[in-house]
């Protein structure tokens, strides 16, 4: 969301000073013109207060911000590409409405072109504050329309709660006068070891510009559709009666009363517990990813997560930046947030990929639209 | 270098000092000089080869910093390319050259015996002979991939290219034409800080520093005389040369800046907008109806004028002119 006042000079300084690094700053002003050595965010800080930007410069800044606010989270819908246009054409008819007034959500069409559209959605939502009662905050969702030849994806940005449910409102308003088959990837439509699969999957694709270093966290939830008889055929059929003994234990004391649970290491896709486990009806539902860049120095983590009720897939970047060497000449982690585009460009890519192999496995089932 | 790239090298360099006398700089010493190097191994072509000339400065320059009160000297190397000459690797030699001769220049005796102590500043004016083949999006993109090198003591070097040039000449332009029709007093204005706890107080001042010349906008403040009634009147205007797209949303944005510098302190606020506008005519009518209704509702009798500055498509002829 773009900023609708002026920043005050001495804010600007703040910022510079304790939110944005030495590098992203430096690279926001050179293709200005403006060619800053120094070594000192305090010392950048002081030069940069005295320029008078645009509101697309500060929109740049603004990105550049150290704050949680500025990683992607992506909800992504899909529909078939040949109803993409019907979908467009609806959402252009809704240009400035406002679709709920109780809390002023409002549709506003930004970027239009023969491939892309990208629509605002904002609402108020408001919360117990400290120094007021209740408290109203604006909130602003970018939804993304993008064609590929036979999909149109919807991705919608996150950033909290509600943001999902004002999308399906949204949805809703338009199934009013129009059908479309809105689908959406929810591990639901999976088979138990199709879930896991869908993540090991992503762990061994080869990306283009990206390779897969670790995986520093897993979650792995039970199937409640599971059933022990299952596993007794199974290993009946297979196994030997040590074998058979060894997962009833699995199963009966260790599993015990365990619904899901979150492990964090390293290689976790290799920790026996863990494949042990996966026998049991078992899968993963959340990871985070460590890429690095195969062409230059740049890191990210990514998050895969399917949110409960329905588990339907979100994914994020949690952190970013790049490696360097420091004075001793050891590489460190250097923090660094990636603009909108890039991290947009980058969740997006992974989502396609996310998309292809669970569509490999299953046809997921229209969304239901309500906003129960 | 032939001689006829030693004259339009030259001319270059005399346009440079006209460009920035227009905008009210004060040129110290003499056009190209030499200062010693004292930092001959850093400064020398490989490791095993330390530096035998001095330093060249094309221009030097000084004024004195609005906001921090010192005087600020600036090292001006003026260049002159044709399109094809100019890539990453030709501006990144430009930056290295001004960046060793800024950190000689800092301590150089030669300069201080002008009364230049201290230098950290540089302006590279780079003018692409063939305007209509300079390509400001492709510059932009040769600018992201320069290395700067990194110092304990700031250094800022600043790159104007044709775009940055051209916008200046159209400044220089409309403050000949306002001074030159009824207007007097015409000076650039460095707005306030105090509000946000900042400790700058608002100054005018002849000349716009560095920082104003990169910006988005320019603030300048100035008299016009009008005579009404066989009355002599004399109202304040305040201007902003803008820069940049004038949409209604950037409009708006610039807008809420005024405010809160107490631009609306006058008789007049000019606009003077930059280049083909026509795309955004609705949008800066709109702005204009917006802005009228606001000032009604607060009894405001401010007036608000709409000019677009002339456009250049090279440096005019009458800067190659030198003076004396």
């Amino acid at each position: 969301m773009q900023l609708k006042k002026y920043p005050y000079k001495n804010n600007i300084k703040k910022v510079v000073e304790k939110y944005i690094s030495l590098k992203d700053m430096q690279s926001l002003l050179k293709p200005k013109g403006i060619l800053i050595s120094a070594t000192k965010r305090v010392d950048i800080a002081n030069l940069t207060k005295d320029y008078y930007l645009s509101q697309n410069d500060f929109q740049e800044l603004k990105q550049l911000l150290d704050s949680p606010n500025n990683f992607k989270k992506i909800g992504r819908i899909i529909l078939p590409a040949n109803e993409s246009e019907d979908f467009k054409e609806s959402l252009s008819g809704l240009n400035g409405r406002v679709l709920d007034p109780t809390d002023n959500t409002k549709i506003n069409i930004g970027i239009v072109d023969d491939n892309k559209m990208t629509v605002y959605l904002q609402y108020e939502e408001q919360r117990p504050g400290l120094v007021e009662l209740l408290e109203t905050k604006k909130k602003n969702i970018v939804i993304d329309i993008e064609n590929s030849e036979e999909l149109c994806n919807v991705n919608y940005s996150i950033s909290s709660a509600s943001d999902y449910k004002k999308v399906k409102e949204l949805l809703n308003y338009i199934q009013q006068d129009s059908s479309f088959t809105f689908k959406e990837l929810l591990l639901s439509d999976l088979k138990t070891e199709n879930r896991t699969e869908l993540f090991t999957n992503f762990f061994v694709f080869f990306f283009d510009e990206w390779k897969i270093t670790k995986i520093t966290q897993i979650k792995k939830k039970k199937d409640t559709s599971y059933t022990s008889e299952e596993l007794s055929v199974s290993v009946s059929e297979s196994e030997d009666l040590a074998m058979q003994t060894e997962n009833q234990l699995m199963q009966e004391v260790i599993l015990d009363g365990i619904n899901s649970a979150l492990l964090s290491g390293e290689n976790l896709i290799e920790n026996s517990f863990i494949n042990k486990v996966l026998t049991q009806g078992f899968y993963f539902s959340m990871s985070f990813i460590r890429f690095e860049n195969k062409n230059n120095s740049d890191f990210l983590d990514f998050v895969i997560e399917f949110k409960t009720r329905p588990e339907r897939l979100e994914t994020k970047i949690i952190e970013s930046g790049e490696f360097v060497t420091d004075e001793n000449q050891d590489i460190v982690e250097i923090k660094r947030i990636f603009s909108e585009e890039k991290q947009n460009q980058i969740i997006y890519e992974f989502n396609d990929i996310l998309g292809e192999i669970f569509m490999g496995f299953s046809q997921p089932q229209s969304i239901e639209v309500s906003t129960q | 270098m032939s001689e006829e790239q030693q004259y339009q090298g030259d001319r270059w360099t005399i346009q440079s000092k006209s460009i920035l006398e227009g905008l009210g700089w004060m040129q110290k010493g003499d056009s190209n000089f030499d200062i010693q190097c004292k930092k001959k191994t850093k400064h020398g072509i490989s490791e095993n080869r330390n530096r035998i000339q001095p330093h060249g400065i094309d221009l030097l320059f000084q004024y004195k910093d609005p906001y921090a009160k010192d005087k600020k000297n600036i090292i001006v190397e003026s260049k002159h390319r044709k399109w094809a000459g100019i890539s990453t690797s030709t501006i990144q030699s430009f930056v290295t050259q001004v960046f060793n001769t800024i950190e000689c220049s800092n301590i150089s005796q030669e300069l201080s015996n002008i009364d230049c102590h201290g230098v950290n500043t540089g302006l590279v004016m780079i003018w692409c002979n063939e305007p209509n083949q300079f390509d400001n999006e492709v510059f932009n993109e040769y600018l992201e991939a320069i290395n700067i090198p990194s110092r304990k003591n700031p250094v800022i070097i600043y790159i104007a290219s044709n775009y940055h040039i051209l916008r200046w000449c159209s400044v220089i332009d409309s403050k000949n034409r306002l001074l030159a029709g009824n207007e007097s007093d015409f000076k650039i204005y460095y707005p306030s800080d105090n509000f946000s706890g900042g400790r700058s107080t608002a100054v005018r001042e002849d000349y716009a520093t560095l920082p104003v010349l990169f910006s988005k906008y320019i603030f300048a403040k100035s008299s016009r005389t009008v005579v009404f009634h066989g009355n002599t009147q004399l109202l304040n205007v305040n201007h902003i040369f803008y820069f940049f797209e004038p949409s209604h949303s950037e409009l708006l944005f610039l807008y809420s800046c005024l405010s809160q510098i107490q631009y609306e302190d006058a008789h007049i606020l000019v606009f003077h907008f930059y280049g083909n506008v026509s795309t955004y005519r609705v949008e800066i009518e709109d702005f204009k109806k917006k802005i009228k209704e606001e000032l009604k509702i607060s009894g405001s009798s401010l007036e608000i004028e709409i000019k677009y500055m002339d456009v250049f498509s090279d440096i005019p002829e009458s800067y190659a002119q030198q003076e004396g």
